[in-house]
């Protein structure tokens, strides 16, 4: 089958890309293995401040009719198992989809945190979570505890809370030479008290209400109480870590140990507490295997979540027709991945000539793009700007 | 600078296979440029057939090399997987029946065990594969051998007898002085040296052409597909009979041939991947296999056995096989310049022929009588273009 | 496990249907995964690794990484995590479970 456009992850980024471009009048699939269209977005359930609760499953649902109506051709359950130039998707069930352009909008996968019995089942990612009991509504657990403090772990323990399920803390993980930045509780601190005024939603700034306070920062972490505050009746442990998860066919006990101003585990003060459910937040990088396999130009940015296919401030990739958006471009909000889709979209739909002032058009979905980083008041990664301007510096070195 | 009696040009099974064997009585060095082990026998299958062999002089030398194998997990003193699961090569087609028959007969009267099946006999021994097949010949003399193990084992068992494996390490110039070789430069230092094996495989035309000597050696390339790890369900190794054709025919002799020189070879490995092979096609040193290939082999595999069809390809891997033209490798003296050996080409027959290949460069290198019957069909001026 | 009443998602309304996990009758929902509904279902072992026989359940939750792989109507292999569930499905968990 021959598309103007193939897109590659039905997630708020692909989505949106689909949607644009088939709106100016472009042939366009999208391909996702996940049978539910909506990537990230299925779990995402969170209050914002001005608009009321932002509810991911029905913005998928809403750009998925989108999809629908605009006759896209939607392959769900599909895997991509390799793309060749010039080029050619080719699926696992047998299609065989040619085109001129592709997205590859492949979103974010979660690293890991390897505590000691991390494999037991009952420990599971904070993503996972997130789908099991927003999308799903089963519960991942009855009790539960949370390894690492971030924004997106801060938001699910609170969701978890919300549906009826116990989080009995969120911890620290075991201090790790690789873990330096999530396991050190004065550096917490600091990115907890960063969240405070630009928290997207209550929980969040109150979390980072409550470290901003200024006698925890005056005295910094080593003051910072052992038995934790609660946030909306969540313990937060900034200086408690999980060093261990116990338990023989699925997760039984945690243990923890104090952490010393060091960052190092009081092993004294060990304990061991029940559970039934871990959940490991270690933040997110960019799933970028396909746009390796195409050979797109990589560069390593710490600061946008890991390795990020290089591409052009029209989000084409090293490899002619090859574009990104989303995730696999740096890991921030879906809000600013539904506006790197529509530009993607559009700058395809301008290639394809369907655009009379595609130049002017492209400038505004850009302008939209900058507007969306703005307003995103979540900030996963702590350095995003910083981690943009590298992308843009290594893309003007090459060209 | 280093010192050597031999240098040893390619870490695949036959390099290591040299090394081992020279290092009994010689100091040796072996240059590999990736990690031993890394290029052709990384990517090759595990069998050792002897039925698939062409009757007559082929057949005689890999009996010699599956004599050898027969002690050479002990004698090397690691682990290989050597072992005597039989093989079976399956007649898809009514129309290769004759052609195998007759095949068969040839073989027998070589003095290989191997007789001709029937539909039923077939899927008795091997229930995976499908019932409209035509039958099959199985030979309880067919082995197998992990590749990975068996380059790495002989690696390890010269080291022992105080060989030097140098990996990473990428020959960039060979040295001769007054027709004879004095020493190899490598981008990591020289080494001074009368003797060089060149056991580059796929390669071996551009390390002879270091030396001034002229060979051809061409890269064939070979798909093989990969699956996950499944519970037993392939008896020994298997061939199709189209593997038999495209291997000793060309592929003009056939007509409604498959594309790309697919023939089936099929196997197991201890962990319980199927190998499931493959393709010979000339396209130069392209590692880039278009998906028309994958689909191919994986199509072709799936029609013979069906029981592949729900099962999961987690990767692919591709091969360079030195290819001479005659099915044969060439171990042989240069005749441009004293002290080079050749000991290359074996195309897909390198892990059958690995271990008598270290021999017989042994006896070529000590003037042993004992091996010339070997040699003498092995030697270059065969190939030479009239 | 499950959130019947959510305060800001609502009741659940989807249609029940039947699923066979390791030879045993259980309930699911139209259009939930099979790692959702054995979840559901207290089931947290969905696979166990091949030297070891550990078992494993959901990890990731979006196909990545692997670990809850299961048979499902004689397919190997199938990723509970990303498969929706259907009536007369029948599972089973995958590897060999310690004696």
């Amino acid at each position: 089958m021959k598309y103007d456009l193939v897109v590659i992850g039905a997630g708020p980024a692909g989505m949106s890309a689909a949607i644009k471009a088939a709106s100016h009048g472009a042939t366009v699939a999208i391909v996702d293995e996940n049978p539910a269209a909506g990537g990230k977005l299925l779990g995402q359930l969170y209050k914002e401040p001005k608009t009321g609760w932002w509810i991911g499953r029905e913005v998928a649902k809403s750009l998925e009719e989108k999809v629908k109506r605009l006759g896209i051709d939607y392959f769900p359950e599909n895997e991509v198992w390799a793309i060749f130039p010039q080029w050619k998707v080719l699926l696992n069930h047998g299609e065989e989809l040619h085109t001129d352009y592709i997205l590859l909008a492949t979103g974010a996968a979660e690293k890991a945190i390897p505590v000691p019995g991390w494999t037991i089942p009952g420990v599971m990612s904070i993503g996972a979570a997130q789908v099991l009991n927003n999308f799903h509504r089963v519960n991942p657990g009855k009790r539960i505890a949370i390894i690492g403090i971030d924004a997106l772990s801060l938001t699910v323990a609170n969701e978890l809370k919300l549906s009826g399920a116990q989080v009995i803390g969120i911890y620290l993980p075991p201090p790790d030479d690789f873990l330096d930045r999530i396991s050190n509780p004065q550096q917490m601190i600091a990115y907890l008290s960063s969240l405070a005024d630009a928290a997207p939603n209550h929980f969040l700034k109150f979390a980072g209400k409550v470290t901003q306070n200024e006698f925890i920062q005056k005295v910094s972490a080593a003051f910072y109480p052992y038995r934790g505050m609660k946030i909306w009746g969540i313990p937060l442990f900034l200086r408690k870590s999980i060093l261990e998860i116990e338990g023989d066919k699925q997760a039984e006990q945690i243990k923890i140990a104090k952490i010393s101003r060091d960052g190092l585990p009081e092993m004294e003060s060990v304990k061991t507490i029940q559970v039934d459910c871990v959940c490991i937040s270690g933040g997110l990088y960019p799933l970028s295997e396909l746009a390796s396999a195409a050979g797109c130009e990589f560069a390593y940015i710490n600061e946008l979540g890991g390795h990020i296919p290089l591409h052009s401030q029209e989000m084409e990739t090293t490899q002619t027709g090859i574009f990104v958006a989303g995730n696999i471009t740096g890991i921030e909000g879906a809000k600013i991945a539904m506006a790197q889709g529509e530009l993607a979209g559009t700058v395809v739909s301008d290639r394809l000539g369907l655009l009379k002032s595609g130049t002017a058009i492209i400038k505004k979905a850009q302008a939209r793009v900058e507007k969306a980083r703005e307003n995103a008041l979540i900030k996963f990664q702590p350095d995003i700007e910083k981690g943009r301007e590298l992308a843009v510096q290594f893309w003007d070195e090459r060209t | 600078m280093e010192i050597a009696d031999a240098v040893v040009i390619g870490g695949g099974v036959i390099g290591t296979s040299i090394a081992y064997r020279l290092a009994e009585d010689r100091n040796v060095i072996l240059i590999e440029k990736g990690e031993v082990g890394s290029g052709t026998s990384g990517a090759c299958d595990k069998a050792i057939f002897l039925q698939s062999k062409q009757p007559g002089f082929p057949v005689r030398l890999a009996k010699a090399s599956k004599e050898i194998y027969e002690n050479l997990q002990a004698e090397l003193e690691e682990p290989i997987e050597f072992k005597k699961g039989g093989g079976m090569i399956v007649i898809e087609k009514e129309a290769h029946l004759d052609f195998m028959k007759e095949f068969v007969k040839k073989q027998y009267k070589a003095g290989i065990d191997v007789n001709l099946l029937d539909r039923k006999e077939t899927l008795a021994i091997q229930p995976a594969l499908s019932e409209t097949i035509a039958g099959s010949t199985f030979s309880t003399e067919d082995a197998e051998v992990n590749p990975l193990l068996l380059s790495q084992a002989f690696a390890a068992a010269a080291k022992r007898r105080g060989a030097s494996i140098q990996t990473y390490t990428e020959v960039t110039g060979i040295k001769t002085q007054d027709g004879k070789i004095t020493g190899v430069q490598t981008n990591q230092g020289y080494i001074a040296t009368e003797l060089v094996i060149n056991a580059a495989g796929p390669f071996a035309s551009q390390i002879a052409e270091m030396a001034g000597v002229g060979l051809t050696i061409m890269p064939r390339r070979g798909v093989i597909l990969i699956s996950e790890k499944v519970e037993p369900m392939i008896n020994g190794n298997i061939l199709c009979s189209q593997y038999m054709a495209s291997k000793h025919f060309t592929s003009k002799s056939e007509k409604n041939a498959p594309s790309y020189g697919i023939g089936l070879s099929l196997g197991q490995t201890e962990s319980g991947n199927l190998l499931i092979g493959g393709s010979r096609e000339f396209k130069g040193y392209d590692r880039k296999v278009e998906p028309h290939v994958l689909s191919a082999i994986a199509a072709h595999a799936c029609r013979i056995a069906p029981a592949l069809n729900k099962i999961k390809i987690i990767r692919s891997m591709v091969g360079f096989r030195p290819y001479t033209g005659d099915g044969l490798p060439i171990i042989d003296w240069a005749r441009e310049v004293d002290g080079f050996v050749v000991a290359a080409g074996h195309e897909g027959d390198g892990i059958a022929l690995a271990p008598i290949t270290g021999k017989l460069v042994t006896g070529l290198v000590n003037n042993d009588s004992k091996s010339s019957d070997l040699l003498e069909p092995l030697k270059m001026d065969r190939l030479q273009v009239v | 496990m499950r959130i019947k009443k959510h305060p800001i998602l609502g009741k659940l309304e989807e249609k029940e249907i039947n699923i066979t996990f390791n030879g045993r009758e259980f309930a699911a929902l139209e259009g939930e995964s099979i790692a959702a509904a054995l979840l559901a279902n207290h089931i947290r072992i969905l696979s166990y690794t091949e030297k070891r026989q550990e078992p494993r359940g959901i990890y990731c939750g979006i196909g990545h990484c692997y670990e809850c792989r299961v048979t499902v109507d004689g397919e190997r292999s199938v990723r509970a995590c990303i498969t929706t569930v259907k009536d007369g499905m029948r599972i089973e968990s995958q590897g060999e479970s310690p004696k």
